[in-house]
């Protein structure tokens, strides 16, 4: 009894049966949450998010207000005061809890607006090329040589000096402006080789307009390298940002984690054994720029497959579920 | 359709031709430059294209036949828009063609796409099926609003053989294999509705066994919609195969032309020679073998590499390679020699005394 | 080389029972599965196959070159040399007479072989050899490291001796890479392959980048080379037409297994597998009538998901039912006035011991279809 199976054409739908959730949206999520340091840096990052939402829950202390009077104010942590009080009776928990809320809104802000110039400048130099390129690498490579970190202070003094209000936006926008120049660079150079690719081609021989291309076409597929320079761009924003309030250059009189820096700093914590003035907030940021770290390094790991190491506990774990199966 | 059916192939192009073609081009060059490597050097350019010329047909298939470095992919690409000639003219059915806007390239788009020869890297591997054929049907307003727009990408699917249509929309390049995805390109370009397609070596980088499928497919759209193709390949046997002329070029001229069979088994000039000895016939092999000799085919002996064209050959730019080069060939580019029935020859050993220059 | 005696003085590879797996995230999936084959000295071999074949993943177990998540997981390749004392100034006295597993070879052992016995000539040549150094620096590289005892004038004779052998003029010796065509970047691999007087030569699709008539310069080049040095060649291409001009025996892969092997001849008068039939009637030919011919319908299976049975069967014009449960295994056809027979190997239900045989006969070759 013969079968034909000639009538069967190339075009049939492949074998390979559907897997759930292959909805492109989905399976990157997944993607992305089945990489451990990726878990790690996200949960870090959203826990202090949620304490700096949930900053009035936590401590019934304002930031600023005298809690502890009396001939020593700055008290080591006790239960009513978890990690002590400064030396002008202030809660340090609240200071920090508050100051996280400060610090991360400029830090936010800075990075994602930063990363959006960074895009928007980067794409659209390298795919336009000619004279906007030409034009656009200029105001990059002036932005990078002009060293960013003294330039900032610059910026920062110039308006802590002319007295703006509102300085904790003067801040972000200074640090927004100064720290696109390089990951536009990096964008610019890998859309240069994306825009040479045959995809691109057949948009444009489709009829595609030049902003459909770059903004559908080829920028998501740098998403990798968009997410890894934002994160960059985040830890760096961050950490400047932390330095120039620890120069005062931020709004000395608000706390952020840097300023209590800059206190615990003017207090002489050091030399005084005060520890607790600036062991809280310095964990926080070295906690939090490490779990930035973490996420960039699972980035990492995911677009380069070859740093995947394979586990020998999940091997044993997939053998041992084969048998389960087996016996079952 | 049995598979015996023999394919009915004339051997006089002339009286095939009705009325104009569809795609002209005439006496095209292009030159590309080079960045300049030392200071106070004057520009380089490399010669990619000369006298090219060529003329595209409704319901018929024109082959391209050369080796990389050919020019036979800059000809497709200057045709399909990509670039614009150094000089020579295009004419699209009888009108020139001159884009000079986005809007006049839009337009001439619409009648002439291009298929490219990566399956897998001409689609965008972050977009779904539906994404890569809705967009022309939206672009060129063949389909409007959503509904419409599935109801023609799964015809158009189902014209490419992608059956059930309904499966493949919503999948992504990784999940096909590389002759589903040519396939999708194919469907990509004909949203499009266009009357010519310009296939660059449409099935090179596909498995032997799919290929087949593809040119029928291709000879199927080309029977049943009467579309005109441009097949370019360096397999002189799928030319003979797919395209009623067949035309072979080297480092940037044409030097040959005609009805696929004729040239590919009576070819006249020594390169198109040098192309039928050497491309693989293990037909031809088995009888060489029975006649003792194993491995070799026999051929022109002096091989050799085609030239560098940013200083190519004067003249005919074969003569180095040439066993029968005279003093003629160095000096300017040979006229066209007729045969008769479409089949032409750029050589001087056929045309005695003529000395046109085309420069 | 018509003539290939059969005798166990002139094998030179043994490779049995050959299996790889892949670790993927959807469990592990055999790139090659069971094949065994031998290799005789001076023979070339092709391995012919179509995307998934599993072809280059053999050729790279057999040498040694595969790395996770790709690993063997069964059979040995068992090599014998030749004792060498005294050939070309490279005394190998190391290596027993008896077969050896490579598989079993240790890091030592493992350096010894390599490129002295076996060497590799890989796709594409400009992959293959190091942009920024001359064509000369790389011989010499090769030649440092596994012949240490060798002069700065030994080396240079040996440098001059190859280019002139494969065809490249000594001026060219100092170029670059990139300052080479395609073809010359060609020779000068295999060159640098030839380095050490190896007794194989794996190829993997060696000519697939170049233009037909440099790849017939090629072909050309290696069997002089291969007629005045008397090396094995393993070929892997995907281009069947290629080996029935070269290969002294060929055998056609499909999805991980070995589905037929023959000699080139045989190969081609009298395919008796199926897919090989069918590949064979994937050529568009330059002489012959024209005819509408159809490639293999359907597309090579996924290797997650291998159909049961025989894995050719969902794109057999031929199967039928006993096709869909059991999986055919290579044996020796029948004798049913087939060329060769006793050489060839098939593994396909049409030639088992099955009444069926009867009533089919073998298929015939050319462009007409039966």
């Amino acid at each position: 009894m013969q079968i034909t199976n000639v009538t069967s054409q190339e075009g049939i739908a492949p074998i390979t049966p559907e897997k759930k959730g292959t909805g492109r949206v989905g399976k990157t999520l997944k993607f992305f949450l089945s990489n451990p340091k990726i878990v790690v840096g996200v949960g870090v990052v959203l826990f202090f998010v949620l304490i700096a939402l949930a900053a009035p829950l936590l401590t019934p202390y304002a930031p600023d207000a005298r809690v502890v009077r009396g001939l020593q104010p700055s008290q080591p942590p006790s239960p009513a005061h978890l990690f002590g009080t400064t030396d002008l009776g202030q809660d340090v928990f609240s200071q920090v809890v508050y100051g996280a809320r400060v610090t991360l809104l400029i830090a936010f802000v800075a990075a994602f607006g930063s990363t959006a110039l960074q895009v928007l400048f980067g794409l659209t130099s390298a795919y336009l090329g000619g004279l906007v390129d030409d034009v656009l690498s200029l105001i990059i490579n002036v932005g990078l040589v002009l060293p960013g970190l003294p330039l900032t202070i610059v910026l920062a003094s110039l308006a802590s000096a002319a007295n703006v209000n509102k300085n904790e936006i003067v801040i972000a926008l200074v640090l927004l402006f100064t720290s696109w120049q390089y990951g536009a660079r990096v964008l610019r150079a890998q859309t240069l080789s994306l825009k040479e690719r045959e995809f691109v081609a057949a948009a444009r021989a489709v009829g595609e307009s030049a902003w459909r291309i770059i903004f559908v076409e080829i920028l998501p597929n740098e998403l990798a390298l968009v997410a890894s320079t934002f994160v960059g761009t985040f830890v760096y924003v961050m950490g400047a940002e932390i330095a120039l309030e620890f120069l005062g250059l931020g709004d000395p009189s608000q706390a952020s984690w840097g300023s209590i820096l800059y206190w615990a700093q003017n207090d002489a914590a050091l030399p005084s054994g005060q520890w607790w003035l600036f062991v809280p907030a310095g964990l926080c940021i070295a906690l939090f720029c490490g779990s930035l770290a973490f996420i960039n390094f699972g980035i990492d790991e995911i677009a380069n497959p070859r740093l995947h190491i394979e586990k020998p506990l999940k091997k044993a774990l997939k053998s041992l579920k084969k048998t389960k199966e087996a016996v079952a | 359709m049995s598979k015996q059916q023999e394919m009915a192939r004339s051997q006089d192009l002339l009286a095939l031709r009705t009325g104009q073609p569809v795609l002209a081009a005439r006496d095209l060059r292009k030159d590309f430059p080079l960045h300049p490597v030392s200071l106070g050097g004057g520009k380089r350019v490399v010669q990619a294209v000369e006298n090219a010329s060529l003329a595209l047909y409704a319901g018929q298939v024109t082959a391209l036949v050369g080796e990389s470095g050919s020019g036979k992919t800059t000809v497709a690409r200057i045709l399909a828009g990509m670039h614009a000639p150094t000089r020579g003219e295009i004419n699209f059915e009888g009108k020139a063609v001159n884009i000079k806007s986005a809007r006049e390239m839009k337009r001439y788009l619409r009648k002439v796409q291009y298929i490219f020869q990566d399956p897998f890297s001409s689609l965008n591997s972050v977009h779904s099926v539906r994404h890569h054929l809705s967009r022309p049907l939206r672009l060129h307003g063949h389909a409007h609003g959503a509904r419409e727009i599935e109801e023609q990408s799964l015809a158009l699917l189902e014209r490419v053989n992608l059956t059930p249509a309904r499966q493949f929309l919503d999948k992504y390049p990784h999940q096909l294999s590389g002759g589903q995805r040519q396939r999708v390109s194919i469907a990509r370009a004909l949203a499009v509705q266009p009357v010519v397609l310009l296939a660059d070596e449409p099935v090179s980088m596909l498995d032997v066994s799919i290929r087949l499928d593809i040119l029928n497919l291709l000879l199927k759209l080309k029977e049943e919609e009467g579309l005109a193709f441009l097949f370019i390949t360096h397999d002189i046997a799928s030319a003979r195969y797919f395209a009623e002329e067949t035309q072979v070029m080297y480092a940037g001229q044409m030097v040959e032309g005609g009805p696929s069979d004729q040239v590919i088994r009576q070819p006249k000039h020594p390169y198109t020679r040098l192309l039928c000895s050497a491309a693989p016939d293990p037909e031809r092999s088995a009888r060489l073998a029975e006649l003792g000799e194993a491995g070799e085919a026999p051929g022109v002996p002096e091989r050799g590499e085609p030239p560098s064209l940013v200083n190519p050959p004067a003249g005919c730019r074969f003569h180095p390679r040439c066993p029968h080069a005279m003093e003629v060939c160095r000096q300017s580019f040979p006229a066209r020699t007729d045969f008769g029935g479409g089949h032409w020859v750029r050589c001087f050993l056929y045309s005695q005394g003529e000395e046109a220059s085309h420069r | 080389m018509e003539e290939n005696t059969r005798s166990k003085q002139d094998l030179l590879l043994d490779v049995q029972n050959v299996s790889v797996v892949y670790d993927s995230a959807d469990g592990e999936v055999y790139a090659v599965n069971d094949v065994s084959f031998t290799l005789r000295r001076g023979e070339i071999l092709g391995l012919a196959g179509e995307s998934g074949s599993g072809k280059s993943t053999l050729a790279y177990a057999i040498a040694r070159l595969l790395r996770p998540p790709a690993r063997v997981t069964g059979g040995r390749v068992l090599y014998y040399p030749r004792a060498r004392a005294g050939e070309n100034g490279n005394g190998r006295t190391d290596l027993p007479a008896s077969g050896v597993d490579i598989f079993a070879f240790d890091k030592k052992e493992l350096r010894a072989f390599r490129w002295s016995e076996l060497a590799v000539v890989f796709q594409s040549a400009m992959n293959a050899l190091n942009p920024v150094a001359t064509f000369e620096a790389q011989m010499v590289d090769v030649m440092r490291a596994h012949r240490p005892e060798m002069s700065k004038e030994q080396q240079r004779a040996r440098l001059v001796e190859l280019a002139r052998l494969v065809g490249i003029a000594p001026e060219r010796l100092k170029s670059y890479p990139h300052e080479l065509s395609g073809g010359m970047r060609q020779r000068a691999v295999i060159a640098i392959a030839l380095a050490l007087s190896p007794e194989i030569i794996i190829m993997d699709e060696p000519t697939t980048a170049l233009d037909v008539v440099i790849q017939r310069d090629i072909l050309t080049e290696l069997m002089r080379l291969r007629r005045q040095l008397g090396f094995a060649v393993i070929f892997i291409t995907h281009d069947l037409s290629l080996l029935l001009e070269v290969a002294d025996e060929i055998i056609i892969m499909y999805a991980g297994r070995m589905v037929e092997k023959a000699g080139r001849k045989a190969l081609y008068r009298h395919p008796l597998h199926p897919y090989t039939d069918g590949l064979l009637h994937s050529f568009p030919t330059l002489e012959g009538p024209l005819v509408r011919m159809s490639g293999i319908p359907g597309t090579p299976p996924d290797l997650r998901e291998v159909p049961p049975g025989c894995v050719f069967h969902p794109r057999c014009s031929k199967a039928w039912e006993r096709c869909l449960r059991e999986r055919p295994i290579l044996t020796s056809p029948p004798n049913v006035g087939i060329e060769d027979v006793a050489e060839r190997r098939v593994a396909c239900h049409l030639y088992g011991t099955d009444s069926r045989r009867e009533q089919e006969p073998a298929l015939s070759g050319q462009g007409g279809e039966v």
